[in-house]
């Protein structure tokens, strides 16, 4: 059994020190690497926090697309994607399939912006006139 | 053959005075020691400092090479038309570093070049969009920026100086989503979200009203500024031919705004000033609805220029950090396609085809 820290607190330890004692002691384009690594480790240790969406991914897309379900795997996730994929682009979709297509998109897409930039989801939605 | 460290020979220091020399009818001409300029992977700027003496260009002057970095085979075609498009732009008074001569031949530098006058100023995305943020009185920049494109766009075919651009036919938009999807089948993953949008576009195609020189990477970050004065539009490696309206759908799309979502003109001004600048030129004030779907595009093309980006990415090169992380903006681009095309907007839009009302 490992033991504290976790490998998502350990990531975060180590940014801190990366953001607080190394950046600021650096300028122009070190400065600039140092902090492009502190948001790689960021990204990393939210998405170890996240966990993988493999299973829970699959398990939608086999009930949108119609399917019995079965073990998640990637090339099973991938499969799945890929069609889809193919149903999208075919677009002879019925309203009611694009709404719970439109429902697992947004809500998986937002799960991944929440581990790639969690600020986005922050930043006010520009009003559409 | 000893290199200097300017990356150049003496040899073609002596070749690019004489190159100079004859372009300028002048009686001499003297170098400077070239100092480089950032630049590209596939090109180098070096600038020259000049001092000529007799013919038209007498005097002092900044001027800026542009070259290959590697050798010339299968990219002169690149500075070519690189050349003409500025040339081409310049003569439609769009504000860009004046295209002085090229060549083609690799003998005087070693790679095709051309020189253009120096510019002042700089093109950083983050740092023009906090400058215009802080300055007190507004700069008029965004809509200046719309009467710059307004003039790009005064280009039109058929014209046999940029006889290399591929043409195009009636439907640009049509076209765009066949060629992204193309791209997207050779992407190793499938991405469900980037074809939800895809087939939101296709479904709500506009009709194309004029083709024009569209510059297809317009936006902040590519064109330079001087404090509030705008020096140059920059960046042309893009420009092909197309509906006008997808450079200004780029050009306000949210993805280009660096952190300031209200200014929807670039990050730097209001939707309404760069409309009206465009309009003061063009006698058109754009159709919102029609920016708007090109803002949808300007999302998924982005968002596939960075996944390409980000296989590009490797371990071994720890520059390729950058392209690593521009993956990373994939979901959030995609999560903005999603805002920007909700299902019931889909609904209208298949009744609306099935009433026979589709476009193309």
């Amino acid at each position: 059994m490992r033991d504290a820290p976790r490998s998502d607190e350990l990531l975060d330890i180590a940014r801190q020190a990366l953001q607080q004692q190394i950046t600021p002691q650096l300028d122009g384009g070190s400065r600039h690497a140092a902090m492009m690594v502190a948001n790689a480790l960021g990204i990393v240790a939210r998405q170890l926090r996240a966990g993988s969406p493999q299973a829970s991914e699959c398990a939608a897309l086999e009930d949108l697309l119609g399917h019995a379900p079965s073990p998640p795997s990637p090339t099973r996730l991938e499969q799945l994607n890929r069609e889809l994929t193919t149903r999208l682009r075919q677009h002879g979709a019925n309203a009611a399939l694009d709404e719970n297509v439109y429902r697992y998109l947004l809500a998986t897409t937002r799960s991944l912006v929440e581990e790639s930039n969690p600020k986005y989801l922050q930043e006010p939605a520009p009003p559409r006139t | 053959m000893t290199t200097l460290g300017t990356g150049f020979t003496a040899r073609q220091l002596d070749a690019l005075r004489a190159f100079i020399l004859w372009k300028a009818d002048a009686d001499t001409v003297d170098i400077a020691e070239p100092v480089k300029l950032s630049g590209g992977a596939i090109q180098e700027n070096w600038l020259l400092a000049l001092d000529i003496r007799g013919g038209a260009h007498e005097g002092r002057h900044d001027w800026v090479l542009r070259r290959d970095s590697r050798g010339g085979i299968g990219q002169s075609h690149g500075r070519a038309s690189e050349f003409a498009l500025l040339k081409a732009a310049f003569e439609s008074g769009v504000t860009v570093p004046e295209p002085l001569w090229l060549d083609t031949d690799t003998r005087i530098v070693g790679a095709p070049f051309f020189l253009m006058r120096r510019v002042d100023g700089m093109a950083t995305g983050h740092r023009i969009v906090k400058q215009q943020a802080e300055t007190p009185q507004p700069s008029g920049v965004a809509e200046r920026l719309g009467a710059e494109l307004a003039r790009i766009h005064t280009i039109r075919p058929p014209r046999q100086d940029l006889g290399f651009l591929a043409p195009v036919d009636t439907t640009p938009a049509l076209d765009l989503v066949a060629r992204i999807r193309g791209e997207l089948d050779a992407h190793a993953l499938p991405r469900p979200a980037l074809e939800w949008g895809l087939s939101w576009l296709e479904r709500h195609a506009p009709a194309t009203r004029d083709i024009v020189l569209c510059h297809r990477d317009f936006r902040t970050g590519n064109y330079m500024m001087d404090g509030n004065r705008l020096t140059a539009i920059i960046d042309w490696e893009f420009a092909g031919w197309g509906d006008g309206m997808e450079d200004i759908g780029w050009f306000c799309a949210r993805c280009w705004r660096f952190g300031q979502p209200s200014r929807e003109a670039g990050g730097v001004g209001e939707r309404e000033d760069f409309y009206r600048g465009y309009a003061s030129v063009s006698g058109l004030w754009p159709d919102d609805e029609v920016v708007r779907y090109w803002e949808v595009m300007a999302h998924v093309r982005w968002a596939l220029i960075a996944l390409q980006q980000a296989r590009r990415a490797h371990a071994a090169d720890p520059e390729s950090l950058v392209l690593a992380l521009t993956g990373h903006i994939v979901p959030e681009l995609e999560l903005e396609i999603l805002r920007m095309t909700p299902p019931a907007a889909s609904a209208a839009a298949v009744q609306a085809h099935a009433r026979g009302e589709q476009h193309a």
